[in-house]
């Protein structure tokens, strides 16, 4: 313990003059979080006149384009000064990036990774879009494909209606035909893996159903009266839109020549361009090097003055085996940007950003991300052994979890994360950067190392026989005598919960617990969680500040959620009474209407799960964002990750670059035609 | 010596089925297989909820043919790579198994045989100046660059340089060219580019081969100048330099030959620490990613690769020396 005090000490002294900067970033006026109405984000509207990047002005003279008009739909989606701090911008410039998991091939419909990083918000268009609803005061879906809608029917029907005359990017119309097959033959039909299924659709036992009413609207009849959670179902990551007039060639519902088994693979990934909504196209992508996308011509996005989005006309995303070399590229001004999520970087990287040659800006978001101490809760599942089996009930006892995390200094450990503004010790359930937290709900157990020996000592009778200063089991115990050791693992791809981790060792030892730490591999962590086969876990999570979208995180939502007390195959599993509490209260969230019953749901939530000690909060973190100095409409606080990622939340089409520092396009000649799409494998198969 | 040759090559067969055998083991032993690294993956990079994470991993697994019994998947892949030639399906990469290795032979293999003759040559050439100037300024500044070159592991210069380039130089790091390169046309420009990314590796990689090299070269010269028949030659007359290049060198330099030609593996390996810290697009990180994600026939070709290349590389090695050495027979 001593050591430890000796090292954060020296940390502090040295990193505190330079983390002092850091809280002048938190007050500036170029802040959006929670300020906007929906209306001053997007609206849908005509213009009186409309205008467009020069390349593809040069492309309608040569005839190699129809005119802008035709291009748009007939109302398209405006988006509002409001969100662009640096005003409308200027076409032109290039946006470097880097990826770092192989494309699979173009078929997200059926469950293909385009290498994420970014790329998915780029190509894929889904009817609603939750990204940037960190910046409005009252947060509710945002509007995308879909333009409005209205619960009608006693709430048993949702009328929804999407944008009309929008096209895609091979100038084919955009309709709820497409709608319909993403719903009934990708994700109601069994046979093909696509990212939601009817499970997800059920509610009130029945699947909801789809009736296309005209070419712009839809009308979904559900089984339960205003399941409000349905509405989570038509964001990017459920509902990603696949264009019928490609892939109803492939599907066998359609054409008899095809299968199945081959509909995952329709298009590989060298098999450029393809049909997206999205504003930037895939024209060329050589495997392990590099993904070139530029302006789609269709795209039906404008600013306030008519100018059609996107801003930049070119996108490159370089290859890499992992996503280390992308804060390297950013610091030299190769790169465009990087996270900063791991607090040992961050330092480092500040530094760099303060000299006065510095390429790049870096910001932090709001505190999202936390690290927490997961126990298992099942009494049966995973259990091999007698101690196991103990152990299982001390962690289902409150009166142990109250010891337990009495016997953590948080402080402590935030700080020696990372002293400064950018940690914060953390209680459970919600982190403050979170609307639905609340310090008047949160029960706060401090650190307090007597009253944990206390506990251990007089309640469940823990005595150190062997004076080794490890408790050992009572009498009445199926192992008593033995020594009180707990498992603890952790991934090794997270630094800092292996930090964290390994802090904890010390802690606990002084209180009489001997903890075997475990650094297992990524893949091997989720096994042991999967398989219940673990006692306490480590684990860093990033979305449980907007716990109604992962519900998952706080509660059993399902027989396999929480991670730390799942429902095995043979073995019922036994919710403690406040978790029965919290199960029932999720339910109701899944139906409830406004914003303030969600908040009000959310709010008892908080209450019980940090009362009853669900899990032990560690320290919770913001995470960075480090961009290129070039870059206009970047919002000082714009979140890394909170509701969806950076591309999303920004979004990357309103983003812009003066003239005088935009980098030289290279493929401003490859824009996709109706030519180009001919020439793809996948048009002639 | 050609039956000693084909003898030789038969003996790989039975080796290759307990390699294979062995390492199909062991990439399935950690719990969990390839679905569960995309579960991972959907809740990490795809931000999804681990239920919903955890389920569609689950869909997928019949298409991968992972919920089949371990033996069973065994068979099948023997059988392919004997009947079909087909080494079986990279889950990761979402492509054939010889696909994902050919494509990455090319640059694995320029970036290893010019570390390897770079490493060569200089290590021959400053050896023998090292053993014919002992203890002379420039030998002593030799020795302290191979002790530097050979205790500091090459992954650390790696990270070290790449530091270097990127914060101090403003220059790109991490794979082979540029942004604006990848897709240029060769030019001038282009070779530049290039070249800036590919000294890297090379340096890396050859900085430890080059220390030993040098080091081996110079004591066992030294040890040959200290024979008889190098001091007859010079009474003979001949000149400083046949002595020694034409005789002391020649003999000298055949424990670099059999090393030589068990770098043939190494070649293939492609130095893996180094080619992860650098980003290179060669088999070195592809092995990596394979073994961690559990991607077994990615990983399992690779293992037979290997052990097929250290054996003929060892073969390749011990024809190399009957060459070069008259003394040496086989049976």
């Amino acid at each position: 313990m001593k050591s430890f005090s000796k090292k954060v000490t020296l940390v502090m002294v040295f990193v505190l003059i330079i983390s002092m900067s850091f809280v002048a970033l938190a007050q500036e006026e170029r802040a959006l979080l929670g300020k906007l109405e929906m209306g001053e984000v997007v609206q849908f509207k005509n213009l009186d006149s409309y205008n467009e990047a020069p390349e593809l002005k040069e492309m309608v003279e040569n005839g190699e384009l129809p005119p802008l008009e035709e291009r748009l739909p007939t109302t398209p989606m405006v988006r509002q000064n409001e969100t662009m701090v640096d005003g409308a911008g200027v076409y032109g410039g290039v946006w470097r990036d880097t990826f770092a998991v192989p494309i699979d091939g173009w078929n997200w419909g059926a469950g293909n990774v385009q290498g994420y990083f970014g790329i998915h918000q780029i190509l894929w268009e889904s009817p609603l879009l939750r990204g940037e609803m960190w910046k409005l005061n009252e947060p509710d879906p945002v509007p995308n494909l879909a333009t409005d809608w209205e619960w009608t029917n006693d709430g048993k029907t949702l009328v929804m209606n999407f944008i009309e005359g929008a096209k895609w990017s091979d100038g084919e119309p955009f309709t709820t035909e497409d709608i319909a097959f993403t719903y009934n033959d990708l994700i109601l039909n069994e046979q093909i893996t696509s990212t939601a299924t009817a499970d997800d659709w059920t509610y009130g036992g029945q699947v909801t159903e789809l009736e296309v009413i005209d070419e712009n609207t839809v009308e979904w009849h559900f089984g339960a009266e205003y399941p409000m959670s349905a509405l989570i179902n038509f964001d990017r990551n459920n509902f990603p839109v696949s264009p019928k007039h490609v892939y109803a060639r492939f599907h066998p519902e359609y054409t008899d020549s095809a299968n199945y088994e081959n509909y995952p693979t329709a298009i590989p990934a060298h098999d450029v361009p393809i049909v997206t909504m999205g504003a930037w196209v895939p024209i060329r992508y050589s495997a392990g090097e590099q993904l070139v996308m530029m302006r789609n011509p269709y795209y039906w996005q404008v600013d306030e003055a008519g100018n059609q989005l996107p801003y930049m006309s070119e996108i490159r995303f370089m290859e890499a085996e992992s996503g280390e070399t992308r804060t390297n590229n950013l610091v030299s001004g190769q790169g465009d940007r990087t996270n900063l999520e791991n607090p040992s970087t961050f330092a480092m990287v500040r530094q760099e950003s303060l000299k006065e040659d510095s390429n790049f800006t870096m910001s932090f978001g709001p505190f999202t991300s936390v690290y927490r101490l997961e126990m298992n809760l099942s009494k049966e599942f995973g259990v091999s052994d007698d101690r196991e089996a103990e152990l299982r009930k001390l962690f289902r006892d409150k009166r142990f979890r109250e010891a337990l995390t009495s016997a953590i200094d948080k402080e402590a450990i935030s700080s020696g994360a990372f002293p400064g503004p950018l940690t914060a010790a953390y209680h459970g359930a919600y982190p403050d950067g979170s609307v639905y937290h609340s310090a008047d709900n949160t029960t706060v157990y401090s650190y307090d190392p007597e009253k944990a020996k206390r506990i251990l000592e007089e309640e469940f009778g823990f005595e150190d026989t062997n004076d080794d200063g490890i408790y050992n089991w009572p009498e009445g115990t199926a192992i008593a005598g033995d020594e009180l050791i707990i498992q603890l693992k952790t991934n090794e791809d997270s630094a800092a919960s292996v930090q964290a981790s390994e802090a904890l060792v010390p802690m606990l030892r002084e209180v009489g617990i001997n903890i075997r730490l475990q650094v297992l591999s990524g893949p091997n962590n989720t096994a042991r969680t999967n398989s219940g086969d673990f006692d306490l876990s480590v684990a860093r999570v990033d979305q449980a500040g907007t716990p109604y979208y992962f519900m998952d995180l706080i509660g059993p939502i399902s027989s396999t959620t929480p991670g730390y007390h799942q429902e095995g195959s043979e073995y019922p599993r036994e919710l403690l009474p406040f978790e029965q509490e919290i199960a029932d209260l999720l339910q109701e969230l899944r139906l409830s209407r406004t914003a303030e019953e969600r908040i009000d749901i959310l709010h008892k939530i908080e209450k019980l799960y940090t009362e009853n000690i669900y899990t032990i909060g560690l320290y919770q973190l913001r995470q960075g964002l480090a961009i290129n100095n070039r870059f206009k409409n970047i919002s000082s606080d714009l979140p890394p990750y909170l509701y969806d990622y950076m591309v999303n939340a920004m979004p990357l089409q309103i983003i812009w670059v003066a003239e005088e520092d935009q980098y030289d396009e290279l493929f401003l000649d490859e824009i996709p035609v109706e030519e180009t799409y001919m020439n793809t494998e996948w048009s002639s198969k | 010596m050609f039956q000693y040759i084909i003898r030789r090559l038969i003996y790989i067969i039975p080796m290759l089925i307990i390699v294979s055998f062995v390492s199909f083991i062991v990439i399935s032993l950690p719990p969990g297989d390839y679905l569960t690294t995309v579960q991972n993956r959907l809740t990490n990079q795809a931000g999804m909820s681990q239920d919903q994470a955890r389920e569609m991993a689950e869909r997928m697994r019949s298409r991968y043919g992972l919920d089949q019994p371990f033996l069973m998947q065994y068979v099948n892949w023997i059988k392919n790579i004997v009947l079909k030639g087909d080494f079986g399906f990279s889950f990761q990469y979402n492509r054939p198994v010889s696909e994902v290795i050919w494509s990455r032979l090319g640059y694995t293999f320029l970036i290893a045989l010019s570390a390897h003759i770079i490493s060569v040559l200089i290590g021959v050439v400053v050896g023998i100046y090292s053993a014919t100037h002992q203890y002379s300024f420039g030998d002593n500044i030799a020795t302290v660059f191979a002790f530097i070159g050979l205790s500091i592991p090459n992954f650390f210069f790696a990270i070290v340089i790449m530091y270097f380039l990127s914060f101090k130089l403003d220059m790109h790091v991490g794979g082979l060219f540029s942004s604006e390169y990848v897709f240029a046309p060769w030019n001038w420009a282009k070779f530049v580019d290039f070249m800036q990314h590919f000294w890297v590796p090379v340096f890396v990689v050859g900085i430890a081969g080059t220390a030993q090299n040098m080091r081996i070269m110079r004591g066992n010269l030294l040890d040959e100048l200290q024979k008889q028949y190098v001091q007859t030659a010079r009474a003979k007359g001949l000149t400083e330099r046949v002595v020694i290049y034409k005789h002391a060198v020649r003999n000298a330099i055949q424990p670099l030959v059999m090393y030589l030609g068990m770098s043939l593996p190494f070649l293939i390996q492609g130095a893996i620490v180094s080619s992860i810290v650098l980003q290179l697009p060669t088999t070195g990180p592809a092995f990596y990613n394979a073994l961690l994600s559990q991607d077994m026939y990615l990983a399992g070709s690779f293992l037979l690769m290997l052990a097929v290349t250290l054996v003929i590389g060892n073969l390749i090695a011990d024809i190399l020396l009957a060459q070069i050495d008259p003394r040496v027979r086989y049976d």
